[in-house]
């Protein structure tokens, strides 16, 4: 196999110590390690230290607070997150996101929060050093050019991560330990359009939690996934929806696409096209078609990442409809 | 077919428990003192001259122990035409070109060595469609061949043709014509183990290699030639197989990185280790041969076939391995598979810049299997017939000599297909669910079920040594790749020679200790093997009973004085085993000798290991019981420049069929139901030949649905399993009907035949006819991916130009 570079791992047992560590050059945070390891293995990354996140205390597992909002240590592991009950029953669409994510090996060693912050991908970028450094590298990594945008400027790596547009239509937030004390980054905020590197984080902040807030009376939601086999794969094309229908009739609704572009894109309108709709009826089946018709005009795929953009575009309506109608009905 | 004991008897593999708990040593695993590591420093061209190597820095680098170019070592010629060096001088042709190597104290030092190489290059122009390779203008690839000569095209030396009968009157009897052009990618062969090897040479220059390989004996030939090369004339290659990851055909040629360890090996004077990682298997090593199709077959009103022709492009990349030989495999269906009285056959290689290929399971089979079954299917719907049912009628026979001259001895493809019907509920399910989206398609094959001829000695040999304790050991020459060789081997030992299971242990590969075997390939291992043991294990018996004419009497008397101790009174049964003996009328079984027609008495009976301890310890008669048998096929050589020859001993035939279910809007082909049905001769080791079937149809779903080797000129854009797709676990939780049809071939060990390949070739064309029949799409070019799906479902729905 590919060797890992020569690094040091810090064992911290606290976040105070995790925090002081990841404040020293060249020190990075490792959780599940699933898609660090090989990064490190195409040596995209050059840490000198890896903080290891396993032993500090507090990191982990599945809360609900007085105010009803889910709180997720942000070293669970994806599949807790995929079984847990009060996930599924308060936010369906992570459960279903975190369960689909790559295959069981790896939802039992990675993280919800190394999924939310997981790197960007590209078919040019994830690759050996000795492959990036034939074709003559790119933006992302060592390199002046695009490979995917001939003459782009900008780095347009994906954002692969099957949580994140759950997240977002969640309304979830970031808590970030940092040495300053503790504050909360709501995800719409955190991620920027540069494929190079999509978070807006300071590598000596620590996600030590992801907060979920109660959702709207009647809240249902879904993730679907385009991928070439049934398993194991990072999303051609991620759905996820939110549909709040107390009563039976959508209040509220929210559509985010992942794996176009460097961040997470939310698909304009659907609350629009959806809300007055009662559920299991015609006008709601016309209006969830509108919504699919929306967000094919919304999102154009780059040819970022494996598959056909063209069909990876013609999927988009496809996957909308699916996943709107996998949460509503 | 003759009653057996542990023939077809569910017996466990011997190397199970080893692999599963992680005991078995791989390549990977094995380790030899004061070992160094090699690495090779690749081309980041495909088609340069290389103006200068500056090695300086990597040498400097604190342990480095060997630096080496092709300016700095002999120049080693290899592969199938000679046409390739392990280590490149002024020229690269493709990517993957070897360059430099380095050998260090570890593998850390090596990949830091290799970094430190620079190469100048100068870009040449370069080809990589083969069509465009046969261009006058296209860019020569190589302008000598490997004696020196000038070469003017990229088109290979290596000529296969087959034309029988009429084509011209087959066209003019034809009332249904079907044509079309088909595609078959470059595909990895995705073995678990990647490649590796150890080289060590003795202070006398002679080299033990620990190789990944298919070819023993073929690869110590090699391996001989270049330690000549080296100025070692007259040392031994001794090549030991240790236990494989799988190999599937990549270890049917030797490999650069095989001769590179043994330079850097002699260089250095240490034992070098090199191993590929996964990355470097993907982009480096050998993937199956791409081929494109141009087929025209034709039947008359009554579905019966008149005629077929077809035309083979095939991609070899910028050098020549065995995988050349693959049309010589592709007439086998061109000619053979159902009957087709006039049949035109031409195969073109061509030389490009893509990475070179090599072969894989099939062996050009699946490749012409592909169109000759997708045009079939378009004959029956012309002619209104079922397809089923149109391929029945023109069902292989037993006693048919084929055009290509295969002699067909035993053949059960009528029984496979009517398994298939059945399974698939066919009458009630082709054509009918259109509505649901789900169609039902099966395809055949034929396929070499009695070794292949491709080279002048088709054989393979077997030695057998019994020991004091009554323990078999085997030496094969043939490899254990994961298929279960070893397990039928033991059955068929066991059953030849009269010993249980247990007894019999299967010894490693090794040049120094087995016998000639021409290699693990043309799914021949089970049956080469198990022939040439049960003529060894005859000449044992023979043996055994000489010795037991001998010593059977004095042992039996003292055992029988034993019994009379412990059982006074006791009065033996009135028969002589004194005549007995000298009659020779001696039975074993289960590794006890006993007399025909003598009473079942406890003390009338001499286990095995007792007979072989007497034979030994009996003063200067004392005796061994060692021997060897080497059974050659009786097939021929097949003239090549004819396309003509009974090349196999007998032939493997089979159906599968599928039952799918498509997404008609993303494409996703879910498949509820797989039949699998194999003309087999006879089952040897039921789990093994599972195994084999089900992992050729997991391999051939891969070739349908998943797997390409993508490339931009030249360079493989998805080399790693992230982005390369094989089917998971997951993929493949539908039921299979497995069903073995019994022929009881008369050239096959205990009737049986070989069945390697045959799980893969029929299953993308049986997929794609499921496919067709659920949404009515055709698709040519394999693989059938989503993309692809909807892209035509698209076209179906809005024809091109309205």
């Amino acid at each position: 196999m590919l060797r890992l570079p020569q690094l040091q791992v810090a064992r911290p047992r606290t976040v105070e110590e995790a925090l002081a560590l990841l404040g020293g050059e060249g020190a990075l945070p490792f959780a599940g390690g699933t898609d660090l390891l090989p990064n490190l293995k195409h040596r995209l990354l050059a840490p000198q230290t890896l903080v290891s996140l396993a032993g500090v205390e507090g990191l982990s597992g599945v809360s609900v607070d007085p105010g009803g909002a889910l709180v997720i240590g942000a070293t669970t592991r994806l599949h807790e997150v995929a079984e847990h009950p009060e996930v599924r029953a308060r936010a369906p669409a992570l459960a279903m996101a975190a369960g689909l994510v790559a295959s069981p090996q790896i939802r039992r060693m990675g993280t919800l929060g190394g999924n939310v912050l997981l790197d960007t991908r590209c078919r040019y970028v994830n690759q050996s050093a000795f492959w990036r450094k034939s074709l003559g590298h790119c933006l992302k990594k060592d390199g002046a050019v695009c490979h995917v945008v001939p003459g782009g400027q900008k780095c347009v790596a994906a954002a692969s991560n099957d949580t994140a547009p759950a997240l977002l239509t969640l309304g979830a937030s970031l808590t970030v330990a940092t040495a300053a004390g503790t504050r909360e980054v709501p995800l719409e905020s955190l991620w920027k359009p540069d494929g190079v590197y999509n978070r807006r984080l300071a590598p000596n902040e620590l996600v030590t939690a992801i907060r979920v807030p109660a959702q709207a009376a009647g809240h249902r939601g879904a993730y679907l996934k385009l991928r070439p086999r049934e398993s194991f794969d990072f999303p051609l094309l991620g759905v996820a929806v939110r549909v709040d229908a107390a009563g039976g009739v959508v209040q509220s609704a929210d559509v985010v696409v992942v794996a176009l572009q460097a961040v997470p894109r939310r698909v304009t309108g659907a609350s629009d096209e959806l809300a007055g709709k009662a559920l299991g009826t015609q006008e709601l089946e016309a209006a969830i078609v509108a919504v699919g018709a929306r967000a094919h005009q919304q999102c154009r795929p780059l040819p970022n990442v494996p598959g056909d953009p063209d069909y990876r575009r013609e999927m988009v309506p496809v996957f909308v409809r699916r996943a709107l109608r996998a949460a509503a009905g | 077919m003759r009653d057996t004991t542990w023939i077809g008897r569910d017996l466990p593999r011997p190397d199970a428990a080893d692999k599963v708990a992680g005991r078995a040593a791989y390549i990977h695993d094995l380790s030899r003192p004061g070992m160094l590591w090699g690495k090779v420093k690749f081309s980041e061209h495909a088609s340069a001259r290389i103006v200068h190597i500056d090695t300086s820095r990597a040498r400097r680098l604190p342990g480095v122990r060997a630096v080496i170019t092709g300016d700095d070592t002999p120049e080693i010629r290899i592969g199938f035409l000679r046409d390739n060096v392990a280590l490149k001088r002024g020229r690269v042709r493709q990517q993957r070109d070897e360059i430099a190597a380095v050998a260090a104290i570890d593998p850390d030092v090596a990949a830091e060595a290799i970094e430190l190489i620079r190469v100048e290059y100068e870009p040449l122009p370069a080809v990589f469609d083969p069509e465009q390779a046969l261009h006058p203008d296209a860019p020569l690839v190589h302008d000598r061949d490997a004696s020196g000569r000038p070469v003017t095209s990229n088109l290979l030396p290596v000529s296969v043709r087959h034309v029988s009968g009429d084509l011209a009157a087959g066209e003019r009897a034809a009332r249904y014509v079907a044509e079309g052009e088909f595609s078959t990618p470059l595909i990895q062969q995705s073995c678990l183990g990647t490649a590796g090897c150890i080289a060590e040479f003795d202070l006398r220059g002679n080299l033990t290699l620990w190789a990944k390989t298919q070819i023993p004996f073929l690869a110590q030939r090699d391996f001989v030639k270049a330690l000549e090369a080296m100025g070692l004339e007259g040392r031994n290659a001794r090549v030991i197989v240790p236990a494989l990851g799988g190999a599937f055909g990549t270890g049917l040629d030797t490999h650069c990185y095989e001769y590179i360890a043994m330079l850097l090996a002699h260089r250095t004077g240490r034992p070098v280790k090199m191993l590929y990682t996964r990355e470097e298997e993907f982009a480096f090593l050998s993937p199956r041969q791409s081929a494109r199709t141009r087929i025209v077959q034709g039947c008359d009103a009554e579905g019966r076939l008149t005629f077929r022709r077809i035309d083979v492009l095939q991609d070899n990349g910028a050098y020549t391995s065995w995988g050349a030989t693959y049309p010589t495999v592709m007439l086998i269906p061109a000619t053979s598979l159902y009957k087709v009285a006039n049949v035109w056959f031409d195969a073109r290689i061509v030389y490009t810049n893509n990475t070179y290929a090599q072969a894989m399971r099939g062996y050009g089979n699946p490749e012409v299997t592909w169109p000759i079954e997708r045009t079939l299917d378009d004959l029956a719907r012309q002619a209104g017939i079922d397809p089923l049912e149109l391929r029945l009628r023109n069902v292989n026979e037993p006693g048919e000599t084929t055009p290509m001259g295969l002699e067909v001895t035993t053949c059960g493809l009528r029984e496979c297909f009517d398994f298939a019907r059945e399974k698939l509920d066919w009458a009630k399910k082709r054509g009918q669910q259109r509505g649901a989206r789900r169609g039902v398609g099966v395809a055949a094959l034929v396929h070499v079920g009695g070794s292949g001829r491709i080279y002048r000695s088709d054989g393979g040999g077997v030695i057998l040594k019994l020991d004091d304790f009554g323990n078999v050991n085997v030496s094969y020459g043939g490899v254990e790749m994961g298929q279960g060789l070893h397990a039928a081997l033991t059955s068929a030992v066991a059953e030849a020679l009269g010993v249980t299971p247990e007894r019999v242990h299967v010894n490693p590969t090794d040049t120094a200790t087995c016998p000639w075997d021409v290699g693990t390939h043309a799914s021949r291992g089970a049956f080469i093997a198990c022939n040439a043991a049960i003529r060894a294990a005859a000449k044992a018996r023979t043996k055994l009973f000489a010795l037991a004419a001998e010593l059977f009497a004095p042992e039996v008397a003292r055992n029988l004085e034993a019994h009379q101790r412990r059982n006074p009174g006791y009065e033996p049964p009135n028969f002589d085993v004194g005549a007995a003996c000298a009659a020779g009328r001696f039975q074993l079984a289960s590794g006890v000798v006993t007399l025909e027609g003598a009473p079942a008495e406890p003390w009338l009976r001499l286990e095995l290991a007792r007979l072989l301890r007497a034979g030994h310890f009996r003063g200067v008669a004392g005796q061994m019981i060692v021997e060897e048998a080497f059974y050659e096929p009786p097939s021929t050589l097949p003239d090549w420049s004819e396309g003509v020859g009974n090349m196999s001993a007998c032939y493997a035939y089979g159906v599968q069929g599928f039952e799918v279910e498509v997404d008609d809007e993303t494409g996703e082909v879910t498949i509820l139901h797989a039949v699998s049905a194999h003309d087999v001769g006879r089952v040897l080791h039921p789990q093994a030949l599972r195994g084999q079937v089900q992992g050729g149809l997991a391999q051939g779903i891969g070739y349908a649905l998943y797997e390409e080797v993508r490339t931009h000129e030249g360079r493989v854009l998805n080399p790693s399993f992230t982005d390369y797709k094989i089917p998971t676990a997951h993929e493949l939780a539908f039921p299979v009907d497995v069903h073995f049809v019994e022929t009881d071939d008369p050239a096959g060990p205990f009737g049986a035949k070989g069945v390697g390949e045959p799980g893969l070739v029929p299953t993308a064309p049986a997929l794609a006819s499921a496919i067709e029949d659920a949404v009515g799409v055709r698709i040519a070019d394999l693989p059938m991916t989503q993309e692809k799906i909807v892209r035509a479902l698209r076209e179906q729905r809005a024809p091109r130009g309205s």
